[in-house]
């Protein structure tokens, strides 16, 4: 009895140990078709195959909607706001991110009706084009949306990190879907966000295609910068006026620095991207680090190293910024999600150049010591 | 019994490692209920969950192995009622029996939770706007909406920002009405529904200009009872089991 007890335990722990054991290299690229799945995590989102015509997603705020077929009827259980007829044939959406996604999936210039960025911000050539043609609206800032407006461009879906405004779309009849999350999106997360809005317009082709370029572009990374020279020290956030934001060790930025061989400073930290730290913090790292990715562009204010101590003065006191390298994101940084496997490789190279010898930075800038001087 | 609390103990540390690296993979039981996680999350992440399952094979050994124990010696103890010359003195030797009991009727609530409780996510409610509790003829009002921020100068970092949150709430049917203030330690309770505060904005009074809201979920849970009995009988069975303690001790220091 003593024996078969002991074997037991023995079993049971081996079952357990092999339980937690998978290879994580092996994840991205032995991917499955996007169409063998019947449920898929993707972070906070999912997407859950039930049957041939109805399909159950989740949102980045854990909201379910049902994606129906035009003309079928929806399931019981389901209050009308859930329900989203597919494929979505108008769609307004807030971030750019999701824009860029839109272009993955080559829906753009068909669906999207309203965007809540001036024309002269973007860098899309698709929204450019499609607002100067008035078939996409500016709805107004994010505080200021003009509902009229948003109710005449007459949209199925809203894609929305803001959900202050779910009870006056649930009034409209339009469906909301939340894009944002409450904890930072993963590198696979970030690569994967397109099969969740794939369903939506029935791209999943498109979509597994474009998994396929990042996840290759991501073992490029990896190999490229397998035996590269010492690990660089990393931090990405900045210094505001009372406030402090980094990006945290589980968003994408902290796992990419990791997977290209080097030390990403707040790993440590947990939580949703943009988190607020406390300066100490900050200032702790930054005396290590060697390279500090700002969220300011040259737009707003980050033009040079000088340019910055002077808009923050705590600031001057980091590493990258008296001895190290500084990088600000270019204007067309944010609103290309749909190149993300360059802005990946952008990335590595700045973070090891002597692997990317030819590469030429396309969505970050180095800032210079001081602003150039401006003849009069 | 000791090589299960080993397994239990080693399941347990390697689910605290899962837990910590697959967050996402775990969140969603809170709301959608376990059955419906078990045939998404938990058979499509097996390597992840696995230790999971494990857990809750081992938990009803556990539990059955507690009530078969605990009945036989619950049982002797009847039989052999006559033998204390005291009814208090029988009652206090039923105090780890009916803290082992609790500890049951708590797992109970808990299992009834995960299979059949209703939680309905991101309710959003604005000032002077109602919304109706999903698949139900309630309707909760949002009559005011509080908000404290500091205005100390000791912490200047958190200046202008929220510290406190209250929203005052009307909560109706066609029987009854009932108005309360919901916090974030507080809340509400509309039988058979709980209203929670998740999230609130705006957060502070200067950067990005918020639109005032109130995020709330709605829970409908049968288990709740379960395991809130549990835990008052649990206390009792403490108390009693405290006392016994302390008589021993009493005579130990007579003698």
């Amino acid at each position: 009895m003593k024996k078969i007890k002991q074997w037991l335990i023995g079993i049971t722990i081996t079952l357990l140990l092999f339980s937690g054991c998978k290879s994580e290299s092996t994840k991205s690229v032995k991917e499955k078709d996007v169409s063998d799945f019947t449920f898929m995590s993707i972070g906070s989102f999912s997407v859950e195959q039930i049957e041939d015509n109805w399909t159950e997603v989740r949102d980045g705020a854990g909201r379910t909607l049902v994606l129906i077929p035009h003309g079928t009827k929806a399931p019981d259980g389901y209050e009308p706001y859930q329900v989203v007829h597919i494929p979505v044939k108008r769609i307004v959406a807030y971030g750019s991110f999701d824009t860029a996604v839109l272009k993955v999936l080559g829906v753009i210039e068909d669906v999207l009706v309203g965007v809540t960025t001036k024309m002269e911000d973007w860098t899309i050539p698709e929204v450019i084009s499609g607002m100067k043609q008035g078939k996409i609206a500016y709805l107004g800032d994010y505080n200021t949306i003009d509902f009229e407006r948003l109710k005449a461009q007459e949209p199925e879906v809203v894609l929305t990190w803001d959900p202050s405004i779910i009870p006056m779309l649930n009034e409209m009849g339009v469906a909301c879907v939340i894009t944002s999350t409450p904890v930072a999106m993963c590198l696979t997360a970030r690569m994967r966000f397109v099969s969740f809005l794939a369903p939506f317009f029935n791209r999943e082709k498109e979509a597994k295609a474009y998994f396929t370029r990042v996840s290759q572009s991501l073992e490029q990374i990896r190999k490229k910068t397998l035996n590269a020279g010492p690990k660089p020290k990393v931090m990405w956030g900045d210094i505001y006026e009372k406030r402090v934001l980094v990006e945290p060790g589980n968003a994408w930025v902290g796992e990419l620095v990791g997977l290209a061989q080097s030390d990403y400073m707040f790993n440590d930290v947990y939580g949703r991207s943009c988190i607020e730290i406390s300066l100490e913090r900050f200032l702790y790292s930054g005396e290590e680090s060697d390279i500090l990715f700002t969220y300011r562009t040259p737009k707003t204010g980050a033009t040079s190293k000088m340019a910055l101590a002077k808009i923050n003065p705590m600031l001057a006191g980091v590493k990258p910024l008296k001895d190290g390298k500084v990088y600000s994101p270019l204007t067309n940084y944010s609103q290309s999600g749909d190149k993300l496997d360059e802005i990946l490789t952008d990335i590595a190279a700045i973070l090891h150049p002597e692997c990317y010898p030819e590469h030429r930075l396309q969505y970050f800038t180095e800032l210079p010591e001081k602003d150039p001087k401006r003849i009069m | 019994m000791f090589g299960l609390i080993v397994m239990i103990m080693f399941d347990l540390t390697i689910g605290y490692f899962m837990l910590k690296s697959h967050p996402h993979l775990f969140h969603p039981i809170n709301d959608m209920g376990f059955v419906k996680w078990v045939d998404t999350y938990g058979k499509n992440n097996l390597y992840e969950t696995a230790w999971l399952f494990f857990l809750i094979i081992f938990m009803a050994i556990l539990s059955v192995n507690t009530f078969i124990c605990t009945t036989k010696r619950v049982s002797v103890l009847f039989r052999n009622q006559s033998a204390f010359n005291q009814t208090f003195r029988f009652i206090l030797k039923l105090a780890p029996h009916i803290m082992h009991y609790a500890l049951l009727i708590m797992l109970l609530g808990y299992l009834i939770s995960y299979l059949s409780a209703e939680t309905y996510l991101s309710n959003i409610l604005l000032p002077e706007k109602s919304l109706r509790i999903p698949n139900s003829s309630c309707e909760m009002h949002l009559n005011r909406l509080h908000i404290d921020y500091y205005q100390g100068e000791r912490l200047q970092y958190m200046h202008n920002r929220a510290i406190n949150v209250q929203a005052d709430l009307t909560i109706q049917n066609k029987e009854k009405t009932v108005t309360s203030r919901l916090g974030f330690n507080k809340p509400v309770w509309f039988f058979p529904y709980s209203i929670h505060l998740k999230d609130f904005a705006p957060k502070s009074k200067s950067g990005m200009n918020r639109r005032a809201y109130i995020d709330v979920i709605i829970k409908k849970d049968p288990g709740l009872k379960y395991y809130f009995s549990g835990m008052i009988l649990f206390t009792f069975g403490l108390l009693l089991y405290s006392i016994h303690w302390l008589t021993q001790q009493k005579k130990i220091t007579e003698e």
